[in-house]
């Protein structure tokens, strides 16, 4: 049995580490030559941690884009890497050591986010909205969606009464695949959106708005294919 | 004094300790009489525990139980392990779901990562004795498809023998490192090694100094114990007579001797003669006939091969070398069917037994600092998280996370005016909390009282680069905080970590120096004994009265010195009085030795003459 003091979830605010807080991330905090957004201070060479307002994108030095190329997100990920990686700074100061530690950890949270295509969409929607990251943040499913969830529930508990879960997987999967096909043929048109009509667009809040939808209901039917293998 | 990280390559039959000296140069430490192996044997026996080279001899012993190939067991369960279990000699029982090797003369049973931590241990002290410094950080190897238990369980054998392991890294990964790829040299290489009993295949994907395993395959049980093997059962169906004498272990094991060596001299010579008069057996073995009996086992490592390249989609051409490892790959055969496949370079000037430890005491130098061009990431092996109301497990990283991780989640009390939250800080990857491994338990006091749900508490977990954790409470209202530092291990149950860690302390504290002295001593005390001998048995025309009092006076300093403390001081005078009598030693040598050919020499008509 649980102890009365055990520490419990909090269904919302959810929050993810943001940089280390410099006391002015606009100047180095050695030599206090002003920075513009430098991983390392040209003049004497220090890391430097990022500051507070740095998003996943530009912690990797990439475009706020939904469509990434893959392979320029692994060159940018391994150069951030190279930079920061503890490993690389053994004998520096404890402050650069720290530093590295908290700027390393955030380019591997960067890069996981980001490599996901359905966490990425996830991330850019409220990156694009101006909130805090929030990956668990639930967007509301319109009725008919809902629905139709519960009757494909219904319709899978009689599918996997059978020996097999075959046939439900199957069935799920005739649904997820031509839904996230629709999910990454939205990202060429959001990013296009974004660049001709800016981040306040009524168009592109409508795009996002269908878009959260989907990766909402994407994750509801992962959790029933989830359940289905687990039956089996 | 800098402090020095060792590599150290954990094999199925040999293990390897190797460092790199100041000159840049990767070292693998030899031991006193200068081998570098050290066979993964441990032997039990009322007369104690014995690791290496004298555990192997006990073979064959009916009193002694001899473990061997113990890597195979390492963080599996006694279920997973019932096919190796079936390939081993000795007695392997079910200990609380791991398999354990019983040792009746101390009344308990070894796990895997123990019979690992006293081949370290023995790494460790070669290495200390070698260096004449203490030795606590090491680089150890994997194979490329260890799990995140086996590479826990390794850590763990590790924390035992006194060891920190920094990090855990891919054998193949390390076969790179110890070639100089990856600072500037991009592309994709296969790694094919063959050991004594394990093939393993990897295709490893180096960009601008990034090591990535892009696939891996391979047979746990194919090595060059089955050429040996393949060779007796030849000369079985030569001479039926022998076959009827391999039944007794002892000639059984002068056999696979036997077949050992006309192997090795195969892989130089195109024929051998075997002959064993005392079973009246004569035969020659040529390499074309030894080539048609490996044929099955060549084939079978392609087929290996190709599996892990159709799962990685690629095709030899896309491979830009091929690295060789493990003795078995000397053979001549397995060289020229490997570099046909591929039709690509073979990479096999580094000697194929020590490649994988040199490669480790690369790693092992760029996390000493000293050197920037290249950078291996790693993750974490098991989920980390705490234990949520209702016994459930609430993860903050997910296995397999690249590291340094960060990752903060906010808590809240569960009733009204509750003061103190405790936080249980689990590993492993079930839903319930009782199932995963507890690491640590701590109590954040202090919150102010108020209706339940409302306290926000922020909890952080941070693992640095080498897998340590912190786990950080923090109440947002008053910034009360609390925290606790982590080292994860595995493959053991909640009570033996507890005794293992107070063990492991131990053996941390013990002092290097005491170490150091009891060992000089007791070299000291040997070479003393050897030289009174000696001095009682010369006379003048051997040793003149002169050398005779200089060797009396560093006697003299060398009692001295046992006398005192200073194991360093013990280890200098002997390797003095060692020197000076060492003209003395070749004299006596030559004496005996011309004693013993002239009882034994025919003389030729020449000498006669002469």
């Amino acid at each position: 049995m649980p102890k009365t003091g055990a520490a419990t979830n909090r269904p919302e605010g959810t929050s993810l580490p943001t940089g280390t807080r410099a006391n002015d991330p606009s100047v180095c905090w050695n030599c206090e030559k002003t920075l513009a957004d430098e991983d390392v201070c040209p003049s004497c060479v220090k890391v430097q941690p990022f500051g507070q307002e740095r998003d996943y994108y530009s912690i990797l030095g990439l475009p706020g884009r939904l469509a990434l190329d893959p392979t320029l997100l692994v060159s940018a990920y391994h150069e951030k890497s190279r930079t920061f990686h503890p490993d690389h700074h053994v004998e520096d100061s404890e402050k650069v050591q720290s530093i590295t530690l908290s700027n390393a950890s955030l380019v591997n949270l960067a890069f996981r986010t980001l490599r996901d295509p359905f966490q990425r969409a996830q991330y850019f929607i409220g990156h694009i909205k101006g909130e805090p990251a929030r990956p668990n943040r639930k967007a509301t499913l319109p009725p008919h969606v809902l629905m139709e969830i519960m009757e494909l529930k219904e319709e899978l508990e009689v599918l996997s009464s059978g020996k097999s879960s075959e046939k439900a997987e199957q069935r799920i999967r005739a649904i997820i695949e031509p839904l996230e096909q629709e999910i990454f043929n939205s990202f060429s048109t959001i990013d296009s959106l974004l660049e001709h009509e800016g981040p306040s667009s009524q168009n592109l809040s409508q795009a996002l708005g269908l878009l959260s939808e989907r990766l909402e209901k994407r994750s509801y039917l992962q959790n029933l294919f989830r359940e289905v293998k687990e039956i089996s | 004094m800098k402090k020095i990280v060792v590599g150290i390559d954990l094999g199925t039959t040999h293990s390897l300790v190797a460092y790199r000296r100041e000159d840049g140069h990767v070292e693998v430490i030899p031991d006193r009489d200068g081998r570098v192996l050290l066979p993964s044997v441990v032997a039990l026996s009322k007369d104690g525990v014995r690791v290496g080279w004298s555990a192997r001899e006990r073979i064959n012993d009916p009193e002694t139980t001899v473990i061997y190939a113990a890597k195979r067991l390492m963080g599996r369960s006694f279920e997973e392990t019932e096919n190796d279990r079936s390939h081993v000699s000795y007695p392997v029982v079910d200990w609380n779901g791991s398999p354990a090797i019983p040792d009746p003369s101390r009344n308990r049973a070894l796990t895997p990562p123990e019979v690992g931590a006293l081949i370290l241990k023995e790494l460790r002290t070669r290495a200390e004795e070698a260096l004449g410094q203490s030795v606590s950080d090491a680089v150890v190897t994997v194979p490329a498809y260890f799990n995140d238990g086996q590479r826990q369980a390794t850590k763990d054998a590790g924390t035992l023998a006194g060891l920190n392991v920094l990090r855990i890294i891919n054998e193949p990964t390390a076969a790179a490192l110890a070639y100089g790829l990856g600072s500037g040299k991009d592309g994709l290489f296969a790694v094919f090694d063959l050991g004594g009993g394990t093939f393993d295949f990897s295709l490893l994907d180096i960009r601008k100094g990034i090591f990535e395993v892009r696939a891996t395959n391979g047979d746990t049980h194919l090595g060059g114990e089955d050429f040996d093997r393949a060779i007796t059962e030849e000369w079985f169906r030569i001479s039926p007579k022998l076959a009827s004498l391999a039944k007794r272990p002892e000639v059984r094991d002068l056999l696979r001797k036997e077949a050992e060596r006309a192997k090795i001299a195969l892989s130089s010579k195109t024929k051998v003669e075997v002959a064993l008069p005392a079973a009246g057996f004569r035969s020659t073995l040529t390499r074309d006939r030894l080539n048609e009996l490996v044929a099955p086992f060549v084939e079978r490592t392609l087929a290996c091969v190709r599996n892990a390249l159709s799962d990685s989609g690629s095709t030899t051409g896309d491979v830009d070398g091929v690295i060789l490892v493990g003795g078995s790959t000397r053979f001549p055969r397995f060289k020229e069917a490997v570099g046909t496949f591929f039709g690509k370079p073979l990479f096999d000037t580094v000697d194929p037994d020590l490649v994988v430890a040199e490669g480790a005491a690369v790693q092992a130098d760029i996390l000493s600092g000293r050197r920037k061009d290249l950078l291996l990431l790693d993750v974490t092996p098991l989920s980390l998280g705490i234990e949520t109301i209702g016994g459930v497990t609430s993860t903050l990283i997910p296995r397999n996370t690249t590291v340094p991780a960060q990752a903060k989640e906010l808590f809240t009390t569960y009733v009204d005016g509750q003061t103190n939250v405790d936080i249980h800080v689990l590993q492993g990857e079930r839903e319930m909390a009782k199932d995963n491994r507890s690491l640590a338990r701590f109590t954040l006091a202090g919150i102010p009282p108020l209706p339940a749900g409302t306290p926000r508490i922020e909890v952080t977990f941070q693992i640095d680069a080498n897998g340590i954790l912190e786990v950080t409470a923090r109440e947002q209202t008053t910034g009360k905080t609390s925290n606790v530092v982590i080292h994860p291990s595995y493959g053991l149950g909640k009570e033996d970590v507890r005794d293992l860690l107070k063990e492991a302390f131990a053996h941390v504290q013990e002092d290097f120096a005491t170490r150091l002295l009891a060992d000089a001593r007791t070299e000291a005390q040997t070479v003393l004994n050897a030289t009174l001998r000696a001095l009682g048995r010369v006379k003048e025309d051997i040793l003149p009265e002169t050398d005779r009092t200089a060797i009396l006076h560093q006697v003299d300093l060398m009692k001295a010195a046992m006398e005192g403390t200073d194991g360093r001081k013990v280890r200098d005078e002997t390797q003095a009085l060692d020197k000076l009598t060492q003209p003395l030693a070749e004299r006596l040598m030559n004496q005996s030795i011309s004693n013993a050919l002239a009882g034994m020499a025919l003389p030729k008509e020449d000498d006669t003459n002469a």
